[in-house]
């Protein structure tokens, strides 16, 4: 597996810690309903650094993430974004901050060409009074350049259907659109799950691209073959919990697995 | 504005084409979603014309003009409500509820008629608005909301007009401007306002970053929430247009015809999603066509008014109706139309 | 994977080319015979009143050797769904048409009609009367066949009135389609009736459906123990009135307006007194008749009232028969 991924090997980045993290939980709960899912988590990212969020099902990676991207509302605890605090009110309000998200069953929408898809939500207009005109030949040229970056041959242009994309190409696609509208806080969620090898080393490469250029990455995987190459930090979640962080080089594949597999047997799963 | 960064290439690939490649005429045309509703519209005009030498007679032209922009304008704000992924099965008696209340604000109690067209029109967006707050504050499917509408309306015009008819044969520019007849043709206003009103909407959800909204919110609303698009607000403003347009085409039917009963709209709320799905919107929401909704209007009124012309007893037309539908959708569907993108 | 996909389109629009092929066959059976074409315009095509009536134009079709082509909408959507079948009948040129002229709103295409010259009859519903008048006063002159709802409806209560105990007492009115302003005509007949002998009487809304109704009914009649008698403007309203009184024995009269499978059995047992058979089979007979007569001879047409046949338990076995027939 290690072979594989040697071209995306980074163990030479070292993470300067000194400034202010990109985003940081303070002690953050959260419940749905009645459900407590987060306890008391407090955790941060820093520029330049790539933090994986690591844990059995259930554990709360993807509640934790949302909270990060402005798509849920933590119901107790602070937020902070570049060194102030924050309260998100929806995806707009984090999108316009700076902070990109990319799910991995939303990240596209068939019904719609490769340029609206890449401009949702950040379309270019033109006001025209209370209207907003799209600038629909910019975006096709933007989304156009763009893409071209990324080699995807099989596309001829932005104005197809990106229904026609394989899953690995809709996550480079969805990266590259986080990256061109300047994030500074890279969220992605399972991006690696059901692509091919290739794919695969794809959007890992991706990520170290995104990382060289200083964003701050936070991202779930749950395999763990794929953490470890890229990953500077790993935080360990367990029923809601942050109960280990670790440091690059700290534990290999193996070891990984076991502590997620021995803390689910410790809390009697 | 943050400038894009540029990412490093990737190294040995061959770059994506940064111009769109040349596409043959003919695959351009057949890509255009309002074709094949429109060639079958050409097909049914010509072939009633074969059938008959009164096809194209004015008052032929009357009929068809007058049913399909009334269906027209209901089926505009029902597409833009399907495209977002919603239904409205109250316009039909909303098309009635509206112009009952203007005519009984003006002809039966002498207000203003302008001012009482307003109040009307208002009434129909709040039926819309209400149905919008409905559906995205409850969670209920909006085909059970609005059919709860559909009950509520109906209720509300037997109390407001119990089975009588109210007439207005006195001059009134209100009425002019919204059914009156344009100069010596055979064609009245409504077809003005319907062409007006689908050529604002194509442009909306087209050209505007609403439309973009519309569009996404009902192709994945998850997504697109994700992304940042207001989708309840995209919906309840929908519904507004939706409940706006069946009250103002029942309006204009007032104006025209003169008349209100509790009766007029009935079925219109089929009528203008069928309108919708003829013209190639689909019924998952995420697609759709204002011009495709109008043709499918004009279809439904030609073969209706066609089969009179020729003598075809008037059952034909239901029947008629609803197999082609049903033939359309599973070609839409095969032809992979419905899972169409909007470019 | 192209060439693939514009077969595919080729295909959809060819399904659609060839369902409109379907109507080819009849059209060229119609236009192959020489007879003169009639057009019957009526609100709805599923009522089993206009049934009736489509039946009468029908046959009236074959008696007197015209094409009769019977144009309504599914939906009873009254004068605004008449009025576009009107100016396509027009446009087809036919010998004539029968118009069902239920308020002003009508004049516009019956007099294009008459522009256009082709004659024109009205058919169960002329309605001239206040607001109504029509400012072209060649409609004055058509001939009409039919009978006035609201005078059918004074007809009917005063046929009735001698089986109802001796006034003051109050009479319930349940109209089964609130939606249908000829009910509202019908209602206001009886009215006149009743207080021109002052009964005192109630409205009540119902529905089409005799199972609701039933509900609506017991509860008005439970409500209000002084209700002596029940007329329904419709059969879903009167037969559930009759079902009502007859489980509960109680010594109610209750009249309706026309007459169906249902109210005719229930006449026969004495649930339901008394009936008013409008005749809608000899209003759209009569109405073909004029226009063949016409067309053929050029006889100008004539009035023809259709009467207002009581129906009662005397005469109800002849009344079965005709309605097995399609007739009443």
């Amino acid at each position: 597996m290690s072979a594989a991924l040697s071209g995306t090997d980074v163990s030479a980045n070292v993470v300067d810690r000194s400034g202010e993290p990109v985003f940081e939980l303070h002690d953050v709960s959260h419940c749905y309903g009645r459900n407590p899912v987060i306890f008391g988590v407090s955790l941060a990212v820093w520029p330049g650094e790539v933090v994986a969020l690591v844990g059995d099902n259930g554990a709360g990676k993807s509640t934790l993430l949302k909270i990060f991207a402005g798509y849920l509302q933590p119901t107790a605890g602070t937020l902070r974004f570049l060194g102030r605090d924050v309260r998100f009110r929806g995806p707009s309000e984090a999108r316009a901050a700076g902070i990109e998200a990319v799910y991995q069953d939303l990240a596209m929408i068939d019904q719609l060409s490769l340029w609206r898809n890449f401009f949702l939500g950040k379309e270019r207009v033109r006001r025209i009074g209370p209207l907003r005109l799209l600038e629909r030949e910019q975006m096709r040229r933007e989304a156009t350049g763009a893409l071209a970056e990324l080699g995807l041959t099989r596309i001829r242009s932005a104005d197809e259907a990106v229904a026609t994309l394989s899953g690995g190409e809709r996550q480079s696609v969805a990266i590259t659109r986080a990256m061109h509208f300047g994030a500074k806080l890279l969220l992605l969620d399972e991006p690696t799950a059901a692509l091919s090898v290739r794919e695969t080393r794809n959007v890992l490469t991706s990520i170290s691209r995104a990382r060289g250029l200083g964003l701050g990455i936070l991202y779930i995987d749950h395999n763990m073959g794929h953490v470890l190459p890229v990953a500077d930090r790993i935080v360990l979640l367990e029923l809601g919990r942050v109960v280990r962080v670790m440091e690059r080089g700290e534990v290999g594949v193996e070891e990984l697995k076991d502590l997620i597999d021995t803390r689910g047997d410790q809390f009697g799963k | 504005m943050v400038a894009p960064i540029e990412p490093p290439p990737l190294a040995s690939v061959s770059p994506m084409r940064r111009t769109a490649p040349q596409r043959s005429w003919l695959h351009a045309m057949l890509d255009v979603p309002e074709l094949p509703p429109g060639l079958g519209l050409l097909a049914v005009v010509l072939f009633f014309s074969l059938q008959t030498n009164h096809f194209w007679s004015p008052q032929t032209m009357t009929a068809i003009s007058t049913i399909s922009s009334t269906i027209a304008i209901v089926a505009v704000g029902v597409t833009m409500l399907m495209i977002s992924g919603e239904f409205d099965l109250s316009v039909g008696q909303n098309f009635a509820f509206t112009p009952i209340i203007w005519a009984i604000l003006f002809v039966s109690n002498g207000l203003n008629e302008w001012l009482s067209l307003i109040v009307a029109l208002v009434c129909a967006v709040c039926v819309g608005v209400v149905n919008g707050l409905v559906t995205t504050m409850f969670g209920i499917p909006s085909f059970i909301a609005t059919l709860g509408m559909f009950f509520v309306l109906e209720g509300l015009n037997n109390l407001l007009i119990s089975g009588h008819q109210l007439i207005m044969f006195e001059p009134s520019s209100a009425m002019a401007a919204l059914g009156g007849r344009i100069g010596h043709s055979p064609f009245y206003m409504p077809l003005f306002w319907m062409a007006v009103i689908a050529t604002g909407f194509w442009f909306v959800l087209t050209r505007l970053r609403y439309g973009n909204w519309t569009l996404a919110t009902g192709g994945q609303r998850g997504a697109a929430k994700a992304m940042g698009v207001p989708t309840e607000r995209i919906k309840r403003l929908n519904f507004a247009l939706s409940g706006l347009f069946g009250g103002l085409a029942g309006c204009m039917q007032f104006a025209y015809i003169r008349g209100v009963t509790q009766g007029q709209g009935q079925n219109y709320e089929l009528l203008a999603i069928t309108a919708a799905v003829l013209g190639g919107t689909s019924l998952f929401g995420g697609s759709g066509t204002i011009w495709g909704s109008v043709i499918g209007a004009f279809l439904l009124a030609t073969i209706q008014i066609g089969l009179v012309l020729i003598g075809v007893p008037g059952s034909f037309y239901v029947t008629f109706i609803g197999v082609m539908l049903v033939i359309v959708v599973i070609a839409n569907v095969r032809l992979g139309r419905f899972g169409r993108f909007q470019r | 994977m192209a060439t693939q996909c514009r077969t595919m389109r080729t295909l959809g629009l060819g399904v659609l080319a060839a369902m409109l092929s379907l109507p080819m066959s009849r059209i060229t059976s119609a236009a192959a015979t020489n007879e003169p074409t009639v057009y019957v315009i009526a609100p709805s095509l599923t009522d089993s009143f206009w049934i009736t009536e489509q039946n009468g134009a029908e046959q009236a079709g074959r008696d007197f050797g015209v094409n009769v082509v019977f144009q309504a909408t599914p939906q009873d959507t009254g004068d605004a769904g008449m009025v576009p079948l009107i100016q396509a009948a027009v446009a087809a040129k036919p010998a004539g048409i029968a118009i069902d002229y239920v308020s002003k709103t009508m004049e516009a295409s019956t007099t294009a009609a008459l522009n256009a010259g082709i004659p024109v009859v009205l058919y169960n519903n002329n309605r001239f009367e206040g607001d109504n008048a029509p400012s072209d006063k060649r409609i004055l002159n058509l001939a009409f066949v039919g009978q006035n709802e609201s005078v059918s409806g004074e007809i009917l209560a005063k046929a009735w009135m001698p089986d109802l105990p001796s006034a003051p007492c109050k009479v319930l009115i349940v109209n089964p389609f609130p939606t249908a302003f000829v009910l509202t005509l019908r209602g206001d007949g009886v009215k006149r009736a009743l207080d021109a002998a002052h009964y005192p009487h109630a409205d009540l809304s119902a529905t089409g459906d005799e199972g609701q109704n039933l509900s609506l009914i017991s509860a008005a009649l439970q409500a209000d123990k002084g209700v002596c008698g029940v007329v329904g403007l419709g059969n879903p309203a009167a037969n559930p009135a009759a079902q009502y009184v007859g489980e509960n024995n109680l010594k109610i009269p209750v009249a309706t307006f026309d007459v169906g499978a249902e109210a005719a059995k229930r006449i026969k047992d004495g649930t339901l007194t008394m009936a008013i058979n409008q005749q809608p089979f000899l209003q759209a007979y009569f109405a073909v008749a004029n226009l063949a007569n016409q067309a053929k001879y050029s006889l100008s047409p004539v009035d023809v009232n259709t009467g207002t046949s009581i129906v009662t338990s005397k005469n109800i076995d002849t009344i079965i028969a005709c309605i097995r027939a399609g007739r009443c």
